[in-house]
């Protein structure tokens, strides 16, 4: 259904536009709160809060943007407050905790195993695919939130520049700077002469 | 040729295929560490994008304004509340008549009796056909909410 048909229903105060409202936005509202909240009761809260809000905010959307993706600037605005507020925005310092360090050795080893492996069977791409994403679950929650727009979600740069706010520019950069500390962590074991 | 090793951007852009791999195709032949880097961040990549899509694991409560749905007066269209008052004003006549026909004579009781009749069986309809549409209107809204609660969970 094309947004502007979506957005009239909903206006309409139609209960199925509602639900198919959430059900074409919940895959890049999950990747976001997720990506960024890691308690499961603040992230329920915070997801009724940003539908809430939208559907509040309606009225104001000028279709500048696809609806998801001014929906995904909700999502993460509210995300964002949320760990300003609660002083959780400070990515390296998480990263520096030993036991942090820890977790992520065994990480790294057995994405080593995994990855040496030369019959990349369908359990050992199970397993790669879970080392992965306890790996984004290491990164600082911007991190881990623009590879997964940019990656699961396939957005374009600009599309992500919209969603958070940040200049197009400087979401390369973080994806970049993401991307590469993403490989160190998983490859952090592995031997020189392996690469 | 380019000897010296490429670029993390670059070995990102290559990985990513947003950059033409012609260009370094001289180095990359030669080099075994650049070619495993590019294959490291291509195996990240693919995996990447394979995740599996990540649900709410709960159902969103629709907002207030969505699930409060006004209950409206039943709407009374104009030929019907004409009819009602026509016949209120025939019950009212016809009352009036009966009782001045006690003292005069027989045949204006009939015809009063006549015209009671037929206003209150006109009333009765009136009151059937209201009673009905009510009905179908609660039952359209409890069906609506129904819907509502079924169709939300996914």
């Amino acid at each position: 259904m094309e947004d502007q048909q979506l957005v009239k229903q909903l206006l309409n105060r139609e209960p199925a536009a509602f639900t198919l409202f959430v059900k074409n936005t919940e895959g890049l509202v999950a990747e976001i709160v997720f990506k960024m909240i890691a308690n499961a009761e603040d992230r329920k809260d915070l997801i009724q809060d940003i539908y809430l809000n939208a559907y509040r905010y309606l009225p104001n959307f000028r279709f500048q943007s696809k609806l998801s993706t001014w929906l995904g600037s909700i999502a993460y605005h509210a995300c964002y407050n949320y760990l300003k507020k609660k002083k959780l925005l400070l990515p390296e310092k998480i990263e520096d905790a030993e036991h942090e360090q820890d977790a992520l050795e065994v990480i790294a080893n057995r994405f080593v195993d995994c990855f040496s492996n030369q019959t990349m069977d369908y359990v050992s791409q199970k397993e790669l695919q879970q080392l992965l994403q306890s790996a984004v679950y290491q990164l600082s929650p911007i991190y881990a939130t623009l590879i997964a727009l940019y990656h699961y979600q396939e957005l374009s740069y600009q599309e992500i520049s919209t969603i958070t706010g940040l200049p197009e520019g400087t979401v390369k950069n973080y994806l970049f700077r993401a991307r590469k500390k993403l490989k160190d962590l998983l490859l952090s074991n592995y031997k020189k002469e392996d690469l | 040729m380019k000897n010296e090793h490429l670029s993390e951007e670059e070995i990102q852009a290559l990985a990513l295929g947003t950059e033409n791999q012609g260009k370094f195709y001289g180095h990359l032949q030669h080099c075994l560490q650049c070619r495993k880097s590019i294959e490291t961040y291509q195996t990240i990549f693919t995996a990447l994008a394979q995740q599996p899509m990540i649900t709410f694991g709960f159902d969103i409560t629709p907002p207030a304004e969505i699930t409060k749905q006004k209950v409206k007066r039943m709407p009374v269209s104009v030929p019907i509340l004409a009819l009602g008052i026509l016949s209120f004003l025939t019950l009212s006549l016809a009352i009036m008549g009966w009782l001045a026909s006690r003292t005069t004579s027989h045949g204006l009781l009939l015809s009063n009796g006549i015209i009671i009749g037929v206003a209150t069986l006109i009333l009765c309809g009136l009151l059937v056909e209201m009673v009905i549409k009510y009905r179908r209107k609660i039952s359209t809204i409890r069906q609506f909410n129904l819907q509502h609660l079924t169709g939300s969970s996914f």
